[in-house]
C-alpha cells in the first residue's frame, strides 16, 4: 500500500456509499486462477490487435483480469468464459484506450467499400482460386497483419473478433453493444476493405497489374 | 434483374454461410443456388480461403509476458487480502 493515500474504504464526501460487492475469498481466487488465467495468452493476443502496442496490451490485459475478478460472482458457470472476459476487454479498450488515442472514428467508404476481390481475381483470366493462391497467399504475415492493423477501428474490431478470435455475431454484438445487423455490415465492409488493402500491397509488389476491379 | 446483379446481392448471405450464421431457410435457398451457380460457388471458395488466411496469419503466437502474469496475480491477491 502506498503511504499518504486517503483511506479508500471510506466513500468520498458527498457520494453515497455503494453497496459493497460480495467479498472474494481465497477459494474464489483459486477458481479464478484455474479457470480465467489460462486465457491470458488469448486475451493478450486480442489486446495486442486492439492496441497495436505491447505496453498498452499488457496494461489492458492486467486491468481486464482485475475487473473480471471483481465481477467474478457475476460470471455464470457454464457460459462462455472467453467471451465474458473479452467483453470486459473490449469495453475497457473502447472506454479508455480508444478515448486516449483519439483515433479518428470516421469510416471512409468512398474508396474501399466497393472493391471486389473475387471479381478482381476473375479478371486475371485464370481460375479465381489459383489466382488467389498466387496473389494473396504469397503476401507475408507482416503485410497481412499491418493491413489489418491499418483498417478503420470499427472494421478492425469486427474482423479481428470474428475471423481471428472466432466469436459469433451475437457474441460480438454483446461485446460492442451494437445490433447484430451492425456487426454484419462492419464485418462485411471490413473484409472488403482488408481485401482491397492487400490487393494494393500485391500491386505494389508487382503480383498483379494495376487497378483491381470495383463493382 | 441480371444474373450478376442477383448474385451480388447474395454476397452478404455467403458471408453468413461462411460464418455459420444462417437460418435453415437460408441454407436451403443457398444450397439450391450454389448447385446451379458456379460463380457464387467459386466466390464462396475465394472468400473462405481469404478468411482462413487472415485467421492463420494474424493469430499472434506471442504469449502474455511472464511479468504481466506476475503483476496480475499480485493484483488479484491484493483483492482478497485488502
Amino acid at each position: 500500500m502506498s503511504i499518504g493515500v486517503v483511506n479508500s474504504s471510506q466513500p468520498a464526501p458527498g457520494l453515497k456509499a455503494k453497496k459493497a460487492p460480495p467479498k472474494l475469498s481465497a477459494e474464489d481466487l483459486q477458481r479464478f486462477e484455474d479457470e480465467a488465467l489460462p486465457l491470458a495468452n488469448v486475451l493478450y493476443g486480442g489486446a495486442l490487435r486492439m492496441t497495436r502496442n505491447p505496453a498498452d496490451a499488457a496494461d489492458l490485459v492486467q486491468e481486464t483480469f482485475l475487473r473480471a475478478f471483481r465481477s467474478w460472482h457475476q460470471f455464470k458457470e457454464g457460459t462462455n468464459l472467453k467471451a465474458w472476459l473479452y467483453r470486459i476487454l473490449t469495453n475497457l479498450y473502447i472506454s479508455s484506450y480508444r478515448v486516449k488515442k483519439r483515433e479518428p472514428q470516421i469510416v471512409s467508404t468512398s474508396d474501399n467499400g466497393d472493391f471486389d476481390l473475387y471479381q478482381s481475381l476473375v479478371d486475371r483470366a485464370e481460375p479465381a482460386a489459383s489466382a488467389e493462391s498466387i496473389v494473396i497467399d504469397s503476401l507475408g504475415d507482416d503485410e497481412i497483419k499491418n493491413a489489418l492493423a491499418d483498417l478503420p477501428e470499427d472494421f478492425r474490431m469486427a474482423v479481428s473478433l470474428a475471423d481471428i478470435d472466432g466469436f459469433s455475431y451475437k457474441e460480438i454484438a454483446d461485446m460492442l453493444d451494437i445490433p447484430i445487423g451492425t456487426v454484419m455490415s462492419r464485418l462485411h465492409r471490413g473484409r472488403k476493405a482488408l481485401q482491397k488493402a492487400l490487393w494494393v500491397v500485391a500491386e505494389r509488389r508487382g503480383l498483379v497489374g494495376q487497378g483491381g476491379r470495383t463493382k | 434483374m441480371s444474373e450478376e446483379g442477383h448474385c451480388e446481392k447474395l454476397v452478404g448471405s455467403l458471408y453468413q454461410l461462411l460464418d455459420g450464421e444462417v437460418t435453415e431457410d437460408q441454407v436451403e435457398f443457398l444450397q439450391e443456388h450454389l448447385e446451379e451457380c458456379g460463380a457464387c460457388l467459386e466466390r464462396l471458395g475465394v472468400e473462405m480461403h481469404f478468411t482462413l488466411l487472415v485467421r492463420s496469419r494474424c493469430r499472434d503466437d506471442q504469449d502474455c509476458p511472464d511479468q504481466v502474469l506476475l503483476n496480475i496475480k499480485e493484483a488479484l491477491q491484493a483483492e482478497i487480502t485488502a
